[in-house]
């Protein structure tokens, strides 16, 4: 059974890293977190290039890690395929000998690997650059060459990290759906590391949210969709995200945010409780007085960043309750959304969804 | 639009000029004295000169002498450069300033103080004496003169070798599986190599030229210790027209051995 068990406490130079992660079966589980959220120092940590003072980690039931004291296997005896950031492609080596090098560390004779590699670099309709050095190989090249040597070992964990990140916007997109079909027929434990929801969404069964050295969140793509556990992991999944206490006065819930108060239907979640509130971008009116409709929950805002695409715009909102509204582009010319200007937005109590914090 | 033309040429045409000027008055520093001596040397007498057993035996304890400090070097430079690179330990500054101090130091004062230390009264000389192993007067003593004021220059030429060594391509070969005497052999090395090179030319010139340290330490013994430079000093005192002649095979020697590695510096 293939699994990972990994408890990782280590202090990195900016942030203490306190991640956990657990993994059954066969499953690619992307790495999510904005920039210098640890996730690098994490997939090191698992792959052995880091020290770790305090943890465990454990494959297939095999121990790696268990410190203090105990187990710390070296990188050579973990069982691990790493493609790196920048690939870190031996270049002055050719293709195939970069594929073949760790079949030759473990003791296999130079034809034998050499075959082996050009096999593995034919898997990926590559063979064609066995002989060239890697220096000289393009990005979309480089990548298949990086995750063949990764893979030739058939290691019980793949770490990937930022694999498309050295790629140009153009090879990216035929990069991820490569790399989606190599994942697939690979037997172990897959992480991929990224910044890039799109990336994640596309490649990866399972998402593990990283902000500030912590782990927050892990679940399917959906689960954190609908009930994101952090500001990222809601900006990930496209809603605003509020936390508060609930209370109930005259049979209404109240959802108290800051110095906000937000009418919200609370089935199942009893007053008192500390609670995440939810609401789609789409779910926002804006409208330049103050409105005399339904919406109970309306909110003086200012107009911050304002980001049109393909018909729709996205508002950023400063005020009470800060959120981000999704509006059609032809509503901001008519209303004039420009930053700076003083309007009021409206949240349907309906669209509100509350779940325990 | 002219201000674009003009800093694409490096700068005003003017600037340009002097620059030149001063550059070729700055070379003739290095190319007359080579000239003088080409032309100066009374070549009628090189036949004999050349056939001196005193100028054979210099040159070939020059080329012994400076290829055993070398090697000597090297066996100094791996570990000291890998451990000043590599590693971080309380003293690491001042052990980089140590190894920088036969650099600065004028040779005399160095063969002086390898005396203190190596002579036959010096600190651990008793030791060595009793070991067998006698430096004063003796070609192991030149090479260990020449190794002093030159391995430093191998020492900090591989230091920066180390830092020019992707730590990354390390990493990724341990995943691979390789031991770290693998990871030396199959990528520290072959990034190392330019550094090696120039280092490596670079300590060799040092320790072929050698004269001070050498004279003081190891004395100035025809055949033993007396290297070309010596054998040059000596016979400009005595003889000095056989003495140009004879400063003419160093040169040749040493612009064959810069030919020999040019292109490595250059790329290096």
């Amino acid at each position: 059974m293939t699994s990972l068990r990994a408890r990782v406490e280590l202090d990195a130079e900016s942030f203490h890293l306190s991640g956990r992660l657990d993994v059954d079966g066969r499953r690619t589980v992307a790495l999510l977190g904005p920039n210098g959220s640890g996730k690098t120092t994490f997939v090191r940590s698992l792959a052995g290039l880091i020290d770790v003072p305090d943890g465990k980690i454990e494959v297939d039931g095999l121990s790696w890690l268990d410190r203090p004291g105990g187990v710390d296997l070296p990188p050579q005896q973990r069982s691990v395929g790493v493609v790196f950031q920048d690939l870190s492609l031996f270049p002055h080596m050719s293709a195939a000998a970069n594929v073949a090098y760790g079949l030759r560390s473990r003791g296999a004779s130079r034809h034998g690997s050499e075959r082996a590699a050009i096999a593995w670099l034919a898997r990926f309709g590559s063979e064609h650059l066995a002989g060239r050095l890697a220096r000289s190989l393009s990005g979309g090249e480089a990548q298949k060459v990086a995750l063949a040597r990764a893979l030739i070992l058939e290691p019980r964990l793949l770490l990937l990290d930022e694999p498309l990140a050295s790629l140009d916007v153009e090879s990216r997109a035929d990069a991820r759906h490569f790399l989606a079909s190599a994942l697939r027929d690979f037997e172990g434990v897959k992480i991929i590391v990224t910044h890039d929801p799109v990336e994640a969404f596309a490649l990866a069964d399972g998402l593990a949210i990283m902000e500030a050295g912590r782990i927050v969140q892990v679940g399917a793509p959906s689960e954190i969709g609908l009930r994101p556990r952090s500001r990222y992991a809601a900006r990930v999944a496209g809603v605003n995200l509020l936390r508060g206490t609930l209370s109930e006065r005259d049979g209404i819930s109240i959802l108290t945010a800051g110095d906000a108060e937000i009418v919200v239907l609370a089935e199942g979640v009893p007053p008192g409780d500390e609670v995440f509130a939810t609401f789609p971008a789409n779910a926002v009116t804006l409208s330049s007085g103050r409105p005399h409709g339904s919406a109970r929950n309306v909110f003086p805002v200012t107009v911050g960043r304002v980001e049109s695409e393909g018909g729709r715009a996205r508002v950023a909102l400063r005020g009470r309750v800060p959120m981000t509204a999704e509006v059609t582009t032809r509503s901001v010319d008519e209303l004039g959304v420009r930053t700076g200007t003083e309007m009021w937005a409206a949240i349907k109590a309906t669209e509100i969804q509350v779940y325990p914090a | 639009m002219s201000s674009a033309s003009r800093s694409r040429s490096g700068g005003v045409p003017l600037d340009r000029r002097v620059a030149v000027a001063l550059s070729i008055a700055g070379a003739s520093l290095f190319v007359l004295p080579i000239a003088g001596l080409l032309i100066r040397a009374p070549w009628s007498r090189a036949g004999d000169v050349v056939s001196d057993p005193v100028t054979f035996d210099a040159l070939r304890l020059s080329l012994v002498v400076s290829f055993a400090a070398l090697i000597l070097s090297f066996l100094i430079a791996i570990p000291l450069s890998w451990l000043l690179a590599r590693n971080e330990f309380p003293g690491r500054a001042l052990l980089r300033g140590l190894v920088a101090v036969p650099m600065v130091l004028p040779p005399v004062v160095g063969g002086v103080a390898l005396l203190e230390a190596f002579g036959r009264r010096g600190l651990v000389g008793g030791l060595l004496d009793d070991a067998g192993v006698i430096l004063s007067l003796s070609t192991a003593g030149a090479t260990v003169a020449a190794a002093f004021v030159a391995a430093p220059f191998l020492v900090f030429a591989l230091e920066a070798g180390y830092g020019a060594v992707d730590r990354r391509l390390e990493e990724a070969a341990a995943t691979l599986g390789a031991r770290p005497g693998r990871i030396f052999r199959t990528i520290t090395f072959p990034a190392l190599r330019p550094a090696i090179v120039a280092g490596g030319a670079l300590c060799w010139a040092r320790a072929f030229g050698e004269f001070g340290a050498t004279i003081t330490f190891a004395g100035n013994l025809q055949g033993r210790t007396q290297t070309m430079p010596l054998a040059v000093f000596q016979m400009l005192q005595n003889d000095p027209g056989a003495a140009v002649v004879m400063a003419v095979l160093p040169l040749v020697v040493s612009i064959g051995l810069l030919v020999l590695v040019r292109r490595r510096l250059v790329i290096g």
